[in-house]
């Protein structure tokens, strides 16, 4: 097997820069077919960007993002719908429509790009519902939901055009422990019984390591470690250590970068005003 | 002096820049609209929302504006006995003005203004984001639809407005003024120009129509998303579009009349 056939997603040597700040150096990484792949790292080092990267709702400065064989980048606007068609996003607050009910936020991309007959339409609905649990919950409106059940409708919306691929961005953030175990556990059966490819971004180590194949832990814009859930627990780097075992301080400093406190502190102004910030 | 140049400079340039926003997201609307044509749908749903909806409040504000068009008319008229002017100067005023340019503002307060609330916050809410992820463009499935609303509504409501005033200046002036009724048909027979009053009023009302729509959808589309951003852009609409509705009218009449 080679390795566009095995890997669904190649990353190499991605550059971004946001605002003058690179948020992305020389980023590697390839996600491997049919697996659940979770990419750990504190907030802020450019998790959600991947997926935006990914998804090609941004363009790379440089440097080469295949999906599926495809280079996201150079796609014409058509092309790139046409590969979200076989991409589910499931964003961080559900992103559903507020406007519609339970059962038409799932309708609404199958209304979109197919033109089914109602009964078939309402079976492939209920059948996704009945996978996250939510065939009674049907005709509520999405401010109805709790935060948990907004996650799964979101879910069944994300898979109800059964695409290769799902991004979860930060799919366990808010959520209860019950809510959560949910969300664990659906992303796992999803991956199995339907065949997908799952990319998990996330912060909560816990669940990410429970689920993952593999396990791709970002910082400052790079990997900073990489490999199966085990290898990333016993990995030595200190930096990974510190964000596994949730220290406050260490290699990832607890201050935001500043100039020297006491001098900070004693420019007044009172001497010299130009200088006080 | 040089910061005040500066950020003249600077809120000019974003001005420039906020304008060509605007006019790539109307050609990518223009662009769209053979495909939406099989979604005719969504554009019944938003002309019920944004034309249906402000019938109300522009009955309402026709029929006061008629009688008192009527009422300050009657007294400055009777002064020269040409009180038999009445139906005219009401029809005139009406059609010319007052009818496209007052149903322009209210549009601009009452559907506007929800317009742009309504995408900025889809916006803020990743809703817009989630949908291009589903591959569907928000241009053509949310902007689109408002945007065509907009400038088939106003119109509408403009000789809407027009016709609600005449009436309202009609019962007062015959029932209440005294004026006689077979007067004030004929005067504004007589008088009022289909081609050169009607039509040009409604021209001016099809222009209002699109200069509110675009900028609502626009303001909303192009607002920072968060709670305070979304504000901004509301206001923003009513305000721009407001005065841009009063400024475009002064050119349209001295061109037109």
């Amino acid at each position: 097997m080679n390795s566009e056939t095995e890997n669904i997603i190649t990353l190499t040597d991605l550059h971004l820069k946001r605002a003058g700040k690179p948020i992305l150096i020389d980023l590697s990484l390839r996600i491997p077919r049919g697996k659940v792949t979770a990419v750990i790292g504190p907030s802020g080092v450019g998790k959600t960007t991947l997926l935006e990267l990914i998804g090609g709702r941004l363009r790379p400065d440089s440097g080469y993002l295949l999906v599926d064989g495809l280079s996201v980048p150079d796609l014409g606007r058509r092309e790139l719908f046409e590969l979200r068609k076989r991409m589910g996003m499931l964003f961080q607050d559900g992103a559903l429509l507020s406007d519609l009910d339970v059962y038409e936020n799932i309708a609404f991309p199958l209304r979109e790009h197919t033109r089914l007959p109602e009964p078939v339409l309402r079976q492939l609905i209920l059948m996704k519902l009945e996978l996250v649990g939510l065939r009674g919950a049907r005709w509520l409106m999405p401010d109805e939901l709790s935060g948990g059940m907004i996650r799964r409708v979101a879910l069944a919306r994300a898979i109800v055009m059964d695409p290769k691929l799902v991004m979860y961005d930060e799919p366990f953030t808010g959520l209860d422990p019950i809510s959560k175990a949910i969300i664990v556990r659906l992303i796992k059966k999803l991956n199995k019984t339907l065949a997908i490819t799952s990319i998990v971004v996330t912060h909560d180590v816990a669940e990410a390591i429970q689920i993952a194949d593999f396990v791709y832990m970002l910082g400052e814009g790079r990997v900073l470690a990489s490999g199966t859930a085990d290898e990333i627990q016993n990995s030595a780097r200190d930096d990974v250590r510190q964000f596994l075992q949730g220290q406050a301080d260490g290699p990832v400093p607890f201050h935001y970068a500043a100039d020297d406190y006491f001098t900070d502190l004693f420019n007044t102004g009172l001497f010299n005003k130009d200088k006080q910030i | 002096m040089i910061s005040t140049v500066r950020s003249i400079g600077v809120f000019s340039l974003a001005v420039l820049a906020a304008s060509g926003r605007a006019c790539i997201l109307l050609i990518q609307m223009l662009g769209n609209i053979p495909a939406s044509v099989r979604r005719y749908e969504l554009l019944v749903e938003q002309l019920y929302h944004v034309g249906v909806l402000t019938l109300p409040i522009i009955i309402v504000s026709a029929l006061f504006v008629g009688m008192v068009l009527a009422l300050q008319g009657y007294n400055t008229l009777v002064d020269f006995d040409a009180e038999s002017s009445l139906g005219l100067l009401v029809a005139l005023s009406l059609t010319r003005e007052l009818g496209p340019v007052l149903a322009g503002l209210l549009f601009a307060g009452r559907a506007g203004a929800a317009l742009t609330a309504e995408i900025g916050l889809m916006k803020a809410t990743e809703q817009l984001a989630g949908m291009e992820m589903m591959a569907v463009d928000p241009v053509r499935r949310v902007l689109l639809p408002r945007f065509l609303a907009g400038v088939i509504s106003v119109p509408l409501l403009a000789a809407l407005f027009t016709a609600v005033g005449i009436l309202s200046g009609y019962l007062l002036g015959v029932n209440v003024l005294g004026i006689d009724q077979g007067v004030y048909w004929s005067a504004m027979q007589e008088g009022v120009d289909f081609q050169q009053d009607v039509l040009n009023g409604l021209f001016k009302s099809l222009v209002f129509g699109a200069l509110i729509s675009l900028l609502a959808v626009f303001m909303g589309y192009d607002a920072r998303p968060t709670p305070a951003g979304v504000g901004t852009a509301t206001t923003q609409t009513v305000v721009l579009a407001s005065l841009l509705v009063l400024a475009v009218d002064f050119s349209l009449t001295s061109i037109m009349f």
